[in-house]
């Protein structure tokens, strides 16, 4: 008789928002092609349409508690984002502090285990330019809509991971990279290969903090932001390695 | 001084402008009128163009409004709403900001399941309750408006239980029940809480520590739960305690 092996493969239901912004979609593209990984795509803004007809993209703007407790139920673990270009004032707040609300307390209410938060970098626009900033800096956002609202948006994430047994990792990031642009050397981005690279390995990261910020951009001709702690972040195996020792000691202890 | 209240018709309303008009020009606004009124616009504060229009052209505003459990209205009223008020500070040079809420904005149940003698110079921790965390973006809207620009000072004044001179509890009709309840740690009369509005308004602003200030209003009272020291020495705040009965048996 034939042995039989059986594999079981524990499948991963990913939430992703924003889905029709295009790094999600490439986002959204890159996963996939992990077959662990279980993708549910969501469009929280009623002014978006999706260019990618492959994606299979659920438009919600997240008033109806009804709809968004169908949309993440069974999901294990939420990637949101809210960066978007809005008509008004008023639609960006309700974009990003409503929504991110209504979501946060559904995704909690159906057990998710884990939230992934995309904020900005734009949220310390306000520090000089030669300042060395890391997580442990308090955010000193203008009054521009964009920049208060990931401010705000990042205080209600928190608000919810300080209540409730939920991990969430607050992934600040600057403007995507963008080919054919010109760029000075202190200019600040990110590249879509290290941006997945960073929320792959976040899907995957235990930590055993509820709530941890990481900062993350490309280029390190700028040294505003200081990347210490992404580096270690990226580095190391979350299977092999006591997560109580890679955080016991400061992180700002290690700058140099 | 030409002062702007908004929300002038809940259930703070009233008393402030009681207290104020003696000294100052009113402009009250809400969204409906009650007889008691002087000088009323109607104002929905959640819309911008109303707020930046009925701002103009004067000295302060004083941020009465409040929405406590609908999830739309409140974050209509309580961030919007402050998000409007402080656009409209920052675009007519309006120096002085009230603005007001419960003071589970700062110490929600992270500080008050656990902890004693809290003061008002706490960093927010709201919690996820509706009414305390849209109060709260309230809040740190006015901290990051004021931090951006540096002629505008937002002093925020928190209250929770509310009594009348009768030591009925606001919002309802009958007196308190002194043998099954026991006081709110976090409480004052109406008359003292416009008080306090009175004396933030009436204040230097240049004697304030900084550009954003929070108080806890609330009387002497013997929990020892919150710190009302920082109302008393800055705006020189004497709450009369008239709430003792509340808390102790007749002899």
């Amino acid at each position: 008789m034939k042995d039989i092996i059986i594999m079981i493969v524990n499948i991963m239901n990913i939430l992703i928002t924003t889905a029709s912004e295009i790094s999600s979609e490439k986002l959204i593209l890159f996963l996939l092609k992990n077959k662990k990984y279980n993708i549910k795509c969501t469009e929280l803004s009623k002014f978006k349409e999706s260019s990618n007809k492959y994606l299979d993209i659920a438009f919600n703007n997240l008033e109806d508690s009804k709809n968004i407790n169908f949309l993440i139920d069974k999901s294990d673990i939420l990637i949101h984002f809210t960066r978007s270009e809005f008509l008004t004032d008023n639609d960006s707040l309700n974009m990003y502090l409503r929504n991110t609300y209504n979501l946060l307390f559904s995704a909690i209410q159906k057990g998710i285990k884990k939230i992934i938060f995309i904020s900005d970098l734009d949220i310390f626009n306000y520090y000089p330019d030669n300042y060395i900033i890391n997580e442990n800096w308090h955010p000193k956002p203008s009054t521009k809509i964009l920049d208060l609202s990931s401010y705000l948006s990042e205080f209600i994430v928190k608000e919810y991971a300080r209540s409730f047994p939920v991990k969430v990792i607050n992934l600040r990031i600057p403007e995507f990279f963008e080919s054919g642009k010109q760029y000075k050397n202190e200019d600040i981005y990110i590249s879509f290969d290290d941006y997945y690279k960073i929320i792959n390995h976040a899907i995957e990261y235990n930590t055993y903090r509820d709530y941890e910020i990481i900062h993350a951009h490309s280029n390190i001709g700028n040294l505003k932001f200081s990347l210490n702690k992404m580096n270690k972040f990226l580095s190391f195996d979350s299977n092999n390695v006591n997560l109580h020792e890679v955080f016991e000691e400061p992180i700002y202890g290690e700058e140099k | 001084m030409r002062v702007l209240i908004l929300g002038a018709n809940g259930m703070m309303g009233p008393w402030v402008s009681k207290l104020l008009k003696k000294d100052h020009e009113i402009i009250e606004t809400d969204l409906a009128k009650i007889d008691s009124n002087i000088n009323f616009y109607k104002i929905d504060i959640s819309n911008l163009n109303e707020v930046l229009e009925i701002s103009q052209n004067v000295d302060a505003i004083i941020n009465l409004s409040v929405y406590r459990n609908n999830r739309d209205l409140a974050f209509n009223v309580n961030t919007l709403g402050t998000y409007n008020m402080m656009k409209a500070a920052e675009e007519h040079k309006i120096p002085r900001i009230i603005n007001t809420g419960p003071h589970f904005v700062l110490a929600g149940p992270s500080f008050e399941t656990y902890d004693f003698n809290i003061n008002s110079d706490i960093p927010n921790q709201s919690g996820v309750n509706i009414y305390a965390l849209t109060k709260s973006l309230g809040n740190e809207i006015c901290k990051i408006f004021a931090d951006n620009n540096d002629f505008i000072y937002v002093q925020t004044l928190l209250f929770y239980h509310l009594y009348s001179a009768e030591l009925i509890l606001g919002g309802s009709d009958k007196k308190f029940d002194k043998l099954r309840e026991s006081i709110n740690p976090f409480s004052v009369t109406w008359e003292d809480a416009a008080m306090a509005i009175k004396l933030a308004l009436d204040i230097e602003l240049k004697k304030l520590d900084s550009r954003a200030e929070t108080y806890f209003i609330s009387e002497d009272l013997p929990h020892r739960k919150f710190m009302n020291s920082k109302a008393k020495n800055t705006l020189g705040w004497t709450p009369r305690n008239k709430l003792k009965p509340l808390w102790t048996y007749d002899e």
